[in-house]
């Protein structure tokens, strides 16, 4: 992570790109303001030094402002984040519940037409772009019913209930489903390879029941790999999330860090790569927490 | 610079009101010389700008507009940082901070503002301006005091100060604004400037903004905390997004706006902010064009009020005056190859107009249609301009990039131009879309580009556009006969000699080939509930400060 | 998401040392298998298509200048803007009024560059450097899989984001992307599937036997997990291709004047109410290529994994 972070910084100064200087200077700049401008961002010190005093700001909570808008790069992130943070979450569960509920279906009503659907759906909803099927949430429902997602900024949950469901659960619901086939698919998976298990054919020998077999002996054992699973999901859909609030106007992190991109805006994009190892670290964490919660032989050292 | 939000950079002129610009116009100019010569003469300040059509009712007082916001404002901070103020600038100049004065493009004819009296010296350098009474808003540091001379003059300082653009009226011609007392102004000017009342000089919706002595200075309060005596004060927003603004219940007209406040709501997609009208999530809608509006029509009939006008914003291709530009006979070469036809065509469906050095709406400034050096800037002819091209020695192996914003249709506006350009067998490198504010700042400021592409700002006067063609600017080009007929048709202060020395400038710009060469304008349509009323369309952007819209419902 | 399933699935199969048994004649073998596997059998016929299609738009594009298509894809038409399907525009045409199909056509040529880069340059390289990791372990092991870690950790769009802001757009950073991308893809599922087969006997009796390194990885261990590499390579060019057509989409992907799907899906956002068209056909082509490669990684996937064969009678 600090050699992610050393190379960017080193990147973003020192190849061709832009001085950030010229351009708030402007046009008929004298050098002597360039100057000024370099002095006042402290671009005139040697790179080491400047990774150094970045690195100390950071440390004490202070990630600078953007260049174009004097935003607190900080601020701005924490008010952007609800609304990312609502939409992955809500999408990754989604993904959970629809992904583990079909896929154990699909597993128990093994090549049953039950089985080629739900195989099938998971397939297509791998394959058809969250994009496309954004534009579609759009169209159809305004062109059937004036029906529009709401604009206008987001809204806690508790703050305007409709607002908040309206404007995330479509999108959520489509990043959502695209995200539950690789989950889907892996619990059939998995769920097959229990059910041929010598325990679960005990467990069947014994009398117990269909159901409380597959719930109490076979999912539980499906667990570990579903965290994995779980986990890479969660980068999927991340990505997925920008795609969304690109096309449906949700002011979240993700079109933050586009435009950011597109201007340039070199504190912003330094900050953008803190900010997803930080949340790299933090789901890889999660999960393997969720190994040792899960299976007890996992233990950690 | 391109166009930027809808509502401020878009101004609408009927077809009907283009008819009657001519008139309208010299009538204006005939207003600004009796105020001249007579030497204090009031032009009148009983006028209410944005006065409703009788048949609309009574107005009801109430109610919040809902708008859309196509863009966020990095700050609301006029003086930026860079060029890319310009986007917030336009924003906070209409609805924040009060003018002394404003004059809408059909009419040509100064409405008073915060000024009531203006007197123009005999020799036409020194302008005079008396202010009427107004106060800010009551928050700190500046608690609803009244609105002073010296406010004014320092609000001009900075923006003198600023950073300029390019040619600027407050660079170039100002020397020097002085409060002779707490209610007079005094503009003093280093030679006549008969352009000195319109938008693009004394009376910008940017620079004429009036910010309190107290906070001029302070960028912080600036970006985040403005304080002024307009009719809207800012209420809130989400980083520059979603701006509310309320009534100022203190504005200098009593009783006005009606409306109890704006909502923008930032919708940057085009089809998300037609299915939010067409859901009344937002009252109006603009920059239409003719499939969309007969759409909405069919489907709402007599529920929503339309318009379609021509726009004074313009499109253009921007050539650096640097090789291979900087070759007249080059430049002929590559207008040659622009199909504006076909351009207009493919980003408006065939409405709008070519604009020559000057965009259409300018009316009566503009060179008319047969006029041969006119005829001869929009001709098309890629076999000649190959011909040209190659006569000139053009490096047509050398890659030329086109850069451009991703604002609205830049980028489709680029492809179209690179599309033509490609077809004589230049090779034109697209480098991909900048972010709208870098671009500015970026790319035009600087004048870092060999091609640019971009929709024009639309200008209230010929001033602006023609000044592009004038040291300092984005290209780099200086040539003394064009710099001559400028200088000299703002030097003219008789109004009908005025109109005969832009035209001849244009001809000096289009013989020249210089190095921006303006394609066309669009006509544009617009709808709106029928619930809302008391809306001034087709005065440009004068509507923009109209009090008089309100909500039937 | 899609290499983990696949993984998890997989990984199974590099115990087994044997391929499918060889007592019935392979073309008997392939039919059986073809019957058994109907939408295996179209996603194949997509794919051959797909990359049939976009080689040949590779070449003539790149070489020729010139788009195997009814007309250029680049060309204007503005007397012919915005036409629903019909004879002479199956597909319609769009705002310039260039033919739609003639462009989902020549689409291809990106999608197929993208992804065969990020398979060629990315995942086999990866999937060569995952092997050596689980056969020679040790340190070769230690460095490759600590560098792989620290690749996966990283969200690739804003790697993307951080690269353009250094460099600005173009084809090279997209395709920088995608193949550091596809380099650490299968690399360790394939690392995993390396050390099994290590283990096997023959293995041993062929070192035993005096064979080099080279040669047991190239003669045993390879062949052995070529399956797992086929599986994988067909799902890191269905990514592939959907992380180019979601990138144009945002308009931060290749040159805009580029024939690319993405690219006409986000032209036709602006106007998808009155033209549904100029979606739906771009819309279909990406779906329908990265259906065909992950359909057919699925089926493959399953002919390969002997225990979950058995269960698919």
């Amino acid at each position: 992570m600090l050699a992610v972070s050393i190379i960017t910084f080193t990147m973003l100064r020192v190849l061709p790109g832009q001085d950030p200087a010229i351009l708030m200077a402007g046009q008929n700049a004298r050098p002597e303001d360039v100057e000024a401008i370099h002095k006042s961002l402290g671009l005139d010190r040697p790179i080491a030094v400047q990774y150094l005093e970045w690195t100390s700001d950071v440390l004490r909570g202070d990630l600078g402002t953007t260049y174009f808008g004097r935003q607190d790069i900080l601020e701005e992130v924490k008010r952007r984040l609800p609304a990312s943070a609502e939409l992955v979450l809500l999408s990754l569960s989604i993904s959970v519940v629809v992904g583990v509920t079909f896929g154990v279906i699909s597993a128990v009503k093994r090549n049953t037409p039950i089985d080629y659907v739900v195989r099938l759906f998971a397939v297509m909803g791998q394959s058809v772009p969250d994009f496309f099927l954004l534009i579609l949430l759009i169209v159809i429902p305004w062109t059937f019913w004036n029906y529009s997602a709401p604009i206008g900024g987001s809204r806690t949950l508790w703050e305007d209930p409709m607002h908040n469901i309206r404007m995330y659960l479509p999108p959520a619901l489509i990043l959502g489903i695209g995200g539950a086939a690789g989950i889907m698919r892996l619990q059939r998976t998995t769920m097959l390879e229990v059910l041929r298990s010598d325990y679960v054919r005990t467990a069947r020998a014994k009398g117990l029941s269909g159901t409380g077999v597959i719930i109490r002996h076979a999912f539980r054992n499906t667990l570990t790999p579903l965290v994995t699973t779980i986990g890479t999901s969660f980068t999927l859909v991340f990505a997925g999330s920008v795609v969304a609030e690109t096309v449906m106007g949700i002011d979240g992190v993700g079109v933050f860090f586009i435009q950011s991109a597109l201007q340039r805006d070199f504190p912003v994009i330094q900050f953008l790569v803190l900010y997803t190892a930080v949340v790299v670290v933090i789901v890889n964490l999660i999960v393997d927490l969720s190994y040792a919660y899960i299976d007890p032989r996992v233990r950690y050292r | 610079m391109a166009r930027i939000n809808d509502e401020f950079m878009r101004q609408r002129i009927t077809r009907r009101r283009l008819l009657q610009g001519a008139g309208g116009t010299a009538l204006g100019a005939a207003a600004i010389a009796t105020v001249g010569c007579g030497g204090g003469g009031s032009s009148g300040g009983a006028r209410t700008p944005g006065s409703t059509a009788p048949a609309e009712g009574t107005p009801k007082l109430g109610g919040i507009l809902k708008q859309r916001q196509q863009v966020g404002y990095p700050n609301f901070n006029p003086f930026g940082p860079g060029i890319g103020a310009l986007v917030q600038g336009l924003f906070v100049g209409f609805a924040l901070y009060d003018h002394l004065f404003y004059v809408p493009t059909d009419t040509g004819e100064v409405i008073p503002f915060l000024g009531t009296e203006f007197e123009i010296a005999e020799d036409g350098r020194d302008v005079t301006v008396t202010m009427g009474e107004a106060v800010f808003w009551d928050k700190p540091p500046v608690n609803g005091r009244d609105v002073r001379a010296s406010d004014v003059v320092a609000s001009y300082e900075r923006f003198k100060e600023q950073i300029p653009l390019g040619f600027s009226w407050l660079q170039e011609v100002l020397d020097s604004i002085e409060a002779r007392d707490e209610r007079t102004v005094v503009f003093r000017q280093n030679r006549p400037w008969a352009w000195f009342f319109t938008a693009s000089n004394a009376g910008s919706p940017i620079s004429s903004s009036i910010i309190p002595q107290e906070i001029v200075g302070d960028d912080d309060a600036l970006d985040s905390d403005p304080i002024g005596s307009g009719k809207w004060m800012l209420a809130g927003h989400d980083s520059g997004q979603n701006v509310k603004l309320r009534k100022f219940p203190n504005w200098r007209e009593p009783g006005r706006p009606y409306l109890e406040g704006v909502d923008y709501l930032y919708a940057p997609d085009n089809t998300l902010a037609q299915s939010a009208f067409s859901a009344k999530d937002i009252d109006t809608i603009t920059g239409l064009n003719s499939r969309e509006l007969e759409d909405l029509e069919s489907r709402f009939g007599d529920e929503i009020v339309t318009s379609g006008d021509l726009q004074r914003d313009y499109r253009c291709l921007m050539l650096k005056n640097e090789p291979p530009f900087d070759d007249p006979e080059v430049r002929r070469g590559i207008n040659l190859a622009l199909n504006r036809d076909e351009i207009r065509q493919v980003l408006n469906l065939g409405d709008g107009e070519l604009a020559g050095p000057l965009p259409p709406a300018h009316t009566a400034f503009v060179l008319d249609e047969d006029d041969p050096d006119l005829q001869e800037y929009f001709r098309f002819d890629p076999a000649e301009s190959r011909q040209v091209l190659e006569a000139a020695g053009f490096p047509f192996d050398q890659e030329i990039t086109l850069k451009y914003s991703n604002f609205s249709d830049a980028p489709d506006l680029a492809e179209a131009v690179a599309q033509q350009l490609r077809v004589v067998g230049i090779n034109v490198k697209l480098p991909g879309a900048e972010d709208i504010i870098s671009w500015l700042s970026n790319t035009l400021g600087p004048g870092d580009f060999q091609m640019t592409s971009f929709t024009h700002l639309a200008y209230e006067d010929p001033s602006l556009p023609l000044s592009f063609y004038v040291p300092p600017n984005f290209m780099g080009y200086d040539d003394p006969e064009v710099t001559a007929a400028f200088e000299k048709a703002a030097a003219t202060l008789d109004m009908a000699e005025r109109v005969e020395a832009t035209k001849d400038a244009q001809r000096v710009i289009i013989q020249k080939m210089s190095p921006m060469l303006n394609l066309y304008s669009a006509v544009n349509y617009s709808a709106r509930w029928d619930y809302l009323k008391g809306v001034i369309t087709g005065r440009g952007s004068f509507g923009l400060f109209n009090s008089g819209a309100w909500l039937d419902k | 998401m899609t290499t983990q399933a696949t993984a998890a699935a997989i990984t199974g199969f590099a115990a087994g040392d044997s391929m499918i048994a060889s007592e019935t004649p392979r073309r008997v073998r392939l039919g059986r298998l073809a019957r058994r596997n109907p939408l295996g059998v179209i996603a194949l016929i997509v794919v051959v298509a797909f990359v049939g299609l976009g080689a040949v738009q590779w070449i003539s594009q790149d070489v020729f200048g010139k788009a195997v298509a009814p007309s250029d894809p680049r060309d204007y038409n503005a007397s012919e803007q915005l036409q629903g399907p019909s004879w002479d525009h199956p597909f319609g045409t769009n705002q310039q009024g260039q033919d739609m199909f003639s462009r989902v056509l020549a689409g291809a040529r990106i999608s197929f560059l993208i992804g065969s880069m990020a398979v060629l340059f990315g995942f086999l390289p990866g999937a060569m450097l995952g092997i050596m990791s689980g056969y020679f372990q040790r340190w070769v092991d230690y460095v490759i899989q600590r560098s792989g870690e620290a690749w996966a950790a990283f969200p690739v769009l804003f790697l993307y984001l951080a690269l353009i802001t250094a460099f600005g757009q173009g084809l090279k950073i997209i395709a920088i992307v995608i193949i550091i991308s596809g380099l650490f893809g299968g690399s360790r599922v394939l690392r995993v599937a390396a050390l099994v087969t290590k283990q096997n006997d023959y293995v041993e009796a062929s070192r035993a036997l005096g064979a080099s390194e080279m040669r047991i990885l190239l003669r045993h261990i390879v062949p052995n997990v070529m399956p797992i590499i086929i599986v994988f390579a067909s799902s890191v060019f269905a990514v592939s291709v959907l992380g180019e057509a979601t990138l144009s989409f945002l308009g931060i992907g290749v040159e805009p004047s580029t024939p690319s799907w993405g690219i006409d899906l986000n032209k036709a956002r602006q106007n998808a109410r009155l033209y549904p068209h100029l979606a739906v056909f771009p819309g279909i082509a990406i779906s329908l290529v990265v259906l065909g490669f992950n359909l057919l990684g699925d089926t493959l996937r399953d002919i390969l994994d002997p225990r979950l064969r058995g269960t698919l009678r």
